[in-house]
């Protein structure tokens, strides 16, 4: 007979924390010897240590679009191999789109931990690739099948018993014009699973297990209690906004997203019903990410200080139809697995902007907006990748801030221009806020930037900026922030607006100018102070 | 007669030590401090310290007039120069959003607004070639401008300055033919790539010049006055010190100038005790900081952030959480919480009587009889026990817990949070806390030393002479020191000729400022280091360089290699042995010795190690586990020989508690060591 056990507030205290700080040195070890500055500078990734079911128990700050997705992986994971498939020692592999949600380059590496011959749990590590052998190089923006967008890899081992697979290796990097790359990064994934497995097992070797499991329950108890307290004070009814993407990278179509809030005392339910079907562009999403970029969209809303656990969401219902560019066929094109759901994201924001105004905002950078120059044939090959920060929106409390990284991403640093010019051959001309984009109200929406490009070598140019037709939205009366543009301007011809665009040629001397969009304004705008508009003047922001 | 003097000025006490040199004695004097106008107290502590100031052979100062002007905000107003296009790289910043679900973000505040930021015509490519030379004109504009802004001091940021200092110079030089105010250069600052990074160094650095170039005079004119005849040394952050000088200079270097006394103070303690590994822990009312030395040297950071905005330069690599004595003790729901709020200093803890009714750590101490209550804190506070149960019952009601059990809980996860810092700066690292020995000082150090030590399985705890003003003391053990640095992007590969050449004027540079601290004639060692990484990486690891390596590379590029595979296997436990590895950067620090290597004051201090047993004071309950025992409470001066825990160490202004099963014994140079039998 079991015998139930009652930890203390101590014991539960610190076994919460020592979750989290294993998965902190989780991901510092993943950054520190990761190759890829998508990793180490971007922190396209997320680390975190989870229980034998695939609940998190603690996660370190990575990519918040991630928050649920390692998750979903590795229950979706068992459900497929069973709990029997994993032995000691074993670390696995995944970036199926069907199965991990975001698109292949986005590599999951899980480890099995056992606890005297018991498997009680997993670390993972998800980290982005920059090149899986998808049909160009660069980030690739008009693929139509999963297929054109590199090389699916099922749940494998790549490490059995502790042993390395080097013929699953060699398979892997063969389909990489990156090669060198992507096996530094893999192994520094691998590291940071070891390094989740050795943090567990020194929690359970100071604790014991039954007073781990315990302690485990009690947390997940108390978040599930503050995200209900929280709900609770939000109005009961039924919430709704609508929105649209410019197109899908192969049509100019609008891409319709539809979310309902309903909220219904202390439990809210998300409906995508009424959005986009599959896309035959790659503007589509597997489930685990749609509902991982959901229940980031309720962080927002609900308790966004407080650390995650498997105790969260468990008043939050996701519906999801069926078809829809939110769940697609298992073939479907997923490179762009993002814009949709950052936009649901903020539509979910926006649909309870007017039930709970102090934790709402008003439109922000609303994608990742991608710059992709690659020359993989030249003297020396080079891919320079960087997503451009832009304007968040106003809120309640105070004016937008200027230039900040997209919501899909979090702690991601931009490329500084003194390294970006003496790695590539690439001369920036101008780096600066975008004066006067921020949308005019009470409060002012932040600034997008202005970022110049001048390439010193021919090579070929990629582009990505979405929500440009449907920008940054005002809220409660204040005005929309400005749209993003792109300017090319190849030696001999004119200017003109690109917004995407898929490896382009473009010789040296080419000129691209990229107009962050700035962020949405809030509150009727004649409602602005006056020391607010004069300092705005004094400071050079407005135009 | 000779004597040497160490002043630490902290938030409420400032510490002199004065070192007899001749007499072989050290001696403390505490006053207090008197913001607004610390030299004041500096004056009053060397007038009742009893030495003559021109019998004074050594003054060196730890001050933390620029750290408090950068929290207080009370910095200068700076202008900002810097390449056409690029103004708005200080406000940009990296972009990124730390607090990620954060609808309302906002940035770290800057140290100076748009309306302060100005460009002139000028580029370097990342080569340091010129792209287009400095224009004259642009910069006698922006003079203008500054000069009727009424700025106070000025940095100068230009794309690539790292790669070429010409037109930093020339910009400084017409700036400074024009304005009557400090230009702030930054590849004097900080000579490494990254734009925003280096231009936060040298704003900060510029934002803080002025304050400590007025204190610093005012110091020094003051001193003078009293009779002091040799020059004033201000402990660096790298741990180093140099003189008020080029302290004026390079401001943004004695941002821990504070701190890093005691860092430098455990590295000789455990010099001379032949301890080469140390895990410091320097506890006071907020804070609790954690440093290592590693085989006989402090462990140094080439880069920081304060409030948020980064930081390019050399520190002792200090972490700091807030856990100290004030640390309070809260009920959340059905959760107990510890920090990182603090009681501060008022209303304080509850048993000071000072208004304050939440329990802190040092009440949770006292309940459990680890402080005990005829134990006067800081030498003159009663404390009320009675207050601190009735603060501790408080929280422990809603969670149905006693006084007693809501103490030891709350030292629990203290102690956890504590140890916790620890392993980030070692088991994070592969390295095992249990090859340390813990040095614990500062006022609350020693009531936590033997617990943290059994949370990190640690069997050896030191507790130095002095702990109350170990700072002051380790400020007396340090060497004058300079670190430059230049970015240096090569292949290891190729073995870059131009090394030595590098490595050379690298010297020349620090020399130079050597001489201008007056220390040029000592004997001095140099220190070459490299910042290496595989190709494609960012993150670097720093390997010393011997002089057979940097004289000619070629021959030993392959031994580097394997050094560099090694230490990254050590730090992350795999290497990539076919991958290529490249240069990012040389450093070179300079180290001039002040001492004449013959110092019996260190040696002789404190009690000698005899075999007689000491007799205790008093006993008191000791809770533990929720055990009751009985601990002998002894004055640290009386000690003798071994004194068995539970025990409680009183001195003026530190307790130490020896745990059950740890044994505490006095050592040479008047320290405590406690072992774990």
């Amino acid at each position: 007979m079991h015998t139930p056990v009652t930890p203390s507030p101590a014991t539960v205290e610190i076994v919460r924390h020592a979750f989290m700080s294993g998965a902190e040195q989780m991901r510092r070890n993943l950054c520190r010897s990761a190759y890829s500055p998508v990793i180490y500078e971007m922190k396209d990734c997320s680390v975190g240590l989870y229980d034998a079911r695939g609940d998190l128990l603690g996660q370190a700050p990575g990519l918040p679009f991630f928050l649920g997705s390692l998750a979903g992986t590795i229950k979706l994971v068992l459900e497929r191999v069973g709990a029997g498939a994993f032995e000691e020692g074993d670390v696995w592999l995944v970036n199926d789109s069907a199965i991990c949600g975001s698109h292949l380059n986005d590599v999951t590496v899980f480890a099995p931990i056992f606890v005297d011959g018991t498997l009680r749990g997993f670390s993972g590590a998800k980290a982005h690739w920059n090149d899986v052998g998808a049909k160009d190089a660069g980030y690739v923006s008009d693929s139509t099948d999963i297929f054109q967008e590199g090389l699916r890899i099922p749940p494998m081992r790549i490490i059995r018993a502790g042993e390395l697979d080097e013929q699953l290796l060699d398979l892997i990097t063969l389909n990489s014009r990156f090669p060198g790359a992507l096996a530094g990064d893999l192994m520094a994934q691998v590291t940071a699973c070891r390094t989740g497995a050795e943090r567990f097992h020194s929690i359970v070797d100071r604790y014991g297990w039954d007073q781990v499991e315990a302690s485990i329950e009690r947390f997940f108890a108390q978040a599930e209690a503050a995200d209900r307290a929280s709900v609770a004070e939000i109005p009961d009814g039924v919430y709704r906004a609508e929105g649209a993407l410019d197109g899908d990278g192969i049509s100019d179509r609008p891409v319709p997203v539809v979310v309902t809030v309903t909220v219904e005392g202390d439990e809210m339910t998300i409906d995508l019903e009424g959005s986009s079907p599959e896309c035959r562009g790659s503007i589509n999403s597997g489930i685990v990410q749609t509902r991982s970029a959901i229940q980031q969209a309720f962080k927002f809303l609900v308790n966004p200080d407080d650390p995650v656990c498997g105790g969260n969401f468990r008043n939050l219902e996701i519906k999801v139809p069926k078809g829809s560019c939110f769940d697609p066929s298992p073939t479907a094109a997923c490179l762009h697995y993002g814009p949709h759901l950052m936009l649901a994201i903020d539509l979910v924001v926006r649909a309870l902007s007017d039930a709970v105004p102090e934790r709402a905002a008003a439109g922000h950078v609303g994608d990742s907006w991608n710059i992709t120059f690659v020359n993989e044939r030249g003297r020396e090959p080079f891919l320079a990748g960087e997503s451009i920060i832009g304007g968040w929106g106003a809120h309640e409390h105070g004016d937008g801030e200027s230039a900040l990284v997209h919501s899909a991403a979090g702690d991601f640093k931009n490329y500084p221009v003194e390294i970006m010019e003496q790695r590539y051959p690439l001369r920036l001309r101008r780096h600066g806020l975008r004066t006067g984009s921020g949308g005019d109200g009470r409060h002012r929406g932040g600034l997008g930037i202005v970022r110049e490009y001048e390439t010193l070598e021919p090579c070929l140019l990629s582009l990505w900026f979405e929500r440009h037709d449907t920008p940054a939205w005002g809220l409660h009366g204040g005005k929309d922030g400005a749209p993003p543009e792109v300017w090319v301007t190849r030696p001999g011809e004119e200017r003109r607006l690109v917004l995407k665009c898929n490896a382009m040629p473009v010789p040296a001397g080419t000129v691209v100018e990229v107009h962050s969009g700035g962020g949405g304004g809030w509150g009727d705008p004649a409602e602005r102070s006056p020391q607010n508009r004069a300092e705005d003047e004094r400071l050079g922001l407005i135009d | 007669m000779a004597y040497r003097v160490a002043i630490d000025i902290g938030g409420t006490f400032t510490d002199l030590i004065l070192e007899d040199v001749e007499g072989a004695t050290m001696s403390t004097t505490k006053v207090l401090s008197t913001p607004g106008r610390l030299v004041d107290g500096v004056i009053e502590a060397v007038r009742a310290c009893g030495a003559p100031p021109e019998r004074i052979e050594l003054f060196v100062h730890g001050t933390t007039a620029g750290l408090n002007a950068l929290l207080e905000r009370r910095g200068a107003r700076v202008a900002l120069v810097t390449t056409e296009g690029f103004r708005d790289t200080y406000l940009i910043g990296r972009g990124n959003r730390p607090r990620m679900y954060d609808l309302h973000y906002v940035k770290p505040e800057p140290l100076l607004d748009r309306a302060a930021i100005f460009e002139v015509r000028e580029r370097l490519a990342a080569d340091g070639s010129v792209l287009e030379p400095v224009d004259a004109a642009s910069v006698a504009a922006v003079a203008g401008e500054i000069a009727a802004g009424g700025f106070e001091s000025v940095a100068v940021v230009l794309l690539h300055g790292y790669a070429n200092s010409a037109h930093e110079e020339e910009v400084g030089r017409l700036l400074s033919e024009r304005l009557d105010v400090p230009v702030v250069l930054s590849h004097r600052v900080a000579p490494e790539w990254r734009e925003y990074e280096r231009t936060s160094t040298t704003v900060m650095s510029a934002y803080i010049t002025p304050i400590m170039r007025q204190y610093v005079e005012e110091l020094e004119s003051a001193l003078r006055a009293e009779g002091l005849a040799v020059p004033v040394y201000i402990t660096e952050s790298n741990g180093g010190m140099m003189s008020a000088t080029v302290a004026d200079e390079k401001a943004v270097l004695t941002l821990f100038s504070g701190p890093v006394g005691g860092v430098v103070g455990a590295r000789a303690a455990g010099e001379a005790l032949d301890i080469a590994d140390l895990i410091t822990i320097d506890m006071g009312g907020t804070s609790f900081d954690v440093s290592l030395v590693r085989g006989g040297e402090a462990s140094l950071q080439s880069e920081f952030e304060l409030q948020g905005l980064p930081v390019l330069a050399p520190a002792v690599e200090v972490h700091t959480i807030g856990a100290g004595g004030g640390s309070l003790i809260r009920a959340d729901g059905d959760r107990l919480r510890v920090g990182p709020e603090s009681a501060g200093a008022k209303p304080g803890p509850a048993c000071y009587g000072r208004g304050g009714v939440e329990p802190t750590i040092t009440d949770a101490n006292l309940v459990l009889g680890r402080l005990p209550s005829e134990q006067r804190l800081a030498g003159s506070m009663a404390l009320d026990v009675e207050a601190a149960r009735a603060a501790l019952a408080r929280v422990g009601e809603p969670l149905g817990l006693q006084p007693e059990e809501v103490a030891e809980q709350a030292l629990e996860i203290a102690h956890f949070a504590m140890a916790e810092a620890i392993r980030e700066l070692t088991v994070e690292r592969g390295l095992d806390p249990r090859d340390f020995t813990l040095c614990a000082f500062g006022g609350a150090g020693g009531l936590h030393a033997t617990a943290l030590a059994e949370e990190l399985e640690i069997t050896r705890v030191l507790v130095p002479t002095m702990p109350g003003a170990f700072s002051a003391w380790g400020m007396l053990q340090g060497d004058v020191r300079h670190d430059t640095v230049q970015t240096f992007y090569r292949s290891l590969d190729d073995a870059p000729a131009d090394l030595p050449g590098a490595v050379e004027s690298l010297k020349t540079q620090v020399l130079g400022l050597l001489e201008r601290d007056g220390a040029g004639d000592r004997p001095i060692r140099f220190e070459a280091a490299a910042d290496l990484r595989y190709v494609g990486q960012e993150y670097t690891l720093t390997l010393p360089l011997g002089d057979h390596e940097v004289a000619d590379l070629a021959a030993h590029a392959d031994a580097l290699r394997d050094r560099f595979h090694d230490a990254y296997h050590q730090r992350y436990g795999h290497a990539s042995r076919t991958e290529p590895v490249e240069f990012v950067t040389v450093r070179v620090a300079a180290i001039a010795a002040l001492g004449d290597g013959d110092r019996p004051a260190l040696a002789a201090a404190g009690a000698p190690a005899g075999a007689g047993e000491a007799a205790p004071v008093a006993t008191g309950d000791y809770r533990q586990g929720g055990e009751v025992l009985t601990a002998a409470l002894y004055q640290r001066d009386a000690i003798t020989g071994p004194v068995e825990g539970p025990a409680i160490v009183m001195e003026e202004t530190c307790t130490t508690v020896v745990g059950p099963g740890w044994t505490a014994r006095p050592v040479a140079g008047g320290h405590l060591l406690l072992e774990k039998s």
